[in-house]
């Protein structure tokens, strides 16, 4: 499965109401319910899926709101490691 | 002047209620943050509690009249627990079209908290059927009415309703500045209580202490608490940044509003630590060691506003 698609199955597992058939890459999800809980539940999968570690600096839902935003993050971390 | 913040991401139920009364009544809700930039810690113990974190500013629009005063509004309590006829309640809410409510959520069906534990919350009582009352929540997403029966409305703390003032304080830079470090506030006394804060940080060992509702991390005080300070933060930048316009060093005010959102950021980034480390308590001690460089940076970042604050004023 590709990142996008891993990282947005699990973005839609986290937030109610989204759902992978109508998901905008670019759209704010703290608009569509992703609080800082909801977020750092994201985080922690995202983390144990593709063995990174977020960075702190994006570690907050106004810098990483959006599904574009955490591939290039997790993209850049896998970079990173290898 | 259009702000990057969306400052409606930024505010707590009793302000998200504040901004709908706003709204009826025709006024700038954007005064009401400027008693944002808050912190209060109280240490009984020689170890960090939770509880000992207060939010000051919760309760304070009954109490305390520096927001309402720069609104231009006055509060009128409704005596909730001894209106033998709850008509009474009609006739006000048909005056004044929204009163607002003070419940304990433990009592409020649709909090989070319901029947876990107490936690201030607000809501608005904008309509009656015959044996209910109608509430909003703007803080819930969606403003879906909510029905309340008259015993659950009597549950209540206070039901308060709103008249514009004929005493409504002027607010430029300069009076926001003074009024925030002036004696009565005590913000000097903010960094001792932070640099406490840090010591206790600093010496707690056991990452749970953090937690004071194990079951759920929302409800658990430092959760709400740094989220809380976070926003106050950016609500205060966001209220200069739109006085900003009227003041003659703006760039002085830019650096100043900046900073406040700065600031707000780093709070933010605390609130995720302790979040994350809630979830994944086994990586405390490098989680303790990012917590303590966050306070130590904005303490830093704290003063520097509080010594510009001062510097406009003089």
């Amino acid at each position: 499965m590709q990142i996008t698609e891993k990282i947005i199955e699990i973005v839609c597992s986290n937030i109610a109401t989204m759902s992978p058939e109508f998901v905008d890459v670019d759209a704010d999800l703290s608009q569509m319910g992703m609080d800082s809980i909801v977020f750092i539940k994201i985080v922690l999968t995202l983390e144990g899926v593709f063995e990174i570690e977020f960075p702190d600096e994006y570690l907050i839902v106004s810098v990483t709101n959006s599904i574009n935003k955490m591939v290039q993050i997790v993209l850049n971390e896998i970079k990173k490691s290898q | 002047m259009n702000s990057r913040i969306d400052i409606y991401k930024h505010m707590n139920c009793i302000q998200m209620n504040m901004e709908y009364i706003c709204k009826i009544l025709n006024i700038d809700f954007s005064k009401m943050f400027i008693d944002s930039w808050d912190f209060y810690y109280k240490p009984n113990n020689d170890f960090f509690s939770p509880e000992d974190l207060l939010f000051r500013q919760f309760r304070k629009l009954k109490f305390e009249t520096t927001q309402l005063r720069y609104l231009g509004i006055e509060a009128q309590e409704i005596d909730i627990h001894n209106l033998i006829n709850l008509e009474a309640i009609k006739q006000y809410i048909d005056s004044h079209k929204a009163l607002l409510l003070n419940i304990d959520s433990f009592h409020c069906p649709w909090h989070r908290g319901y029947m876990k534990t107490h936690i201030d919350h607000y809501c608005l009582v904008v309509g009656y059927s015959h044996e209910t009352f109608i509430c909003i929540d703007p803080y819930l997403m969606g403003n879906n009415y909510i029905s309340l029966s008259p015993s659950q409305l009597m549950t209540g703390r206070e039901l308060i309703y709103f008249i514009h003032s004929n005493d409504t304080a002027s607010l430029s830079v300069n009076s926001l500045c003074s009024e925030i470090i002036s004696d009565k506030t005590n913000k000097s006394q903010m960094f001792k209580m932070m640099e406490l804060l840090l010591k206790d940080l600093s010496e707690t060992t056991d990452s749970s202490r953090f937690y004071d509702y194990p079951e759920d991390v929302y409800l658990c005080r430092i959760t709400r608490v740094t989220k809380f300070i976070a926003d106050g933060r950016i609500q205060l930048g966001y209220l200069l940044e739109k006085l900003s316009s009227s003041h003659q060093d703006m760039e002085e005010l830019f650096s100043l509003y900046s900073l406040l959102y700065h600031s707000g950021d780093l709070w933010n980034h605390l609130n995720s630590i302790f979040i994350k480390n809630y979830y994944a308590p086994a990586q405390f001690r490098r989680t303790k060691k990012k917590i303590i460089d966050y306070m130590k940076e904005i303490i830093e970042v704290e003063n520097k506003i509080f010594c510009m604050m001062k510097s406009i004023v003089t």
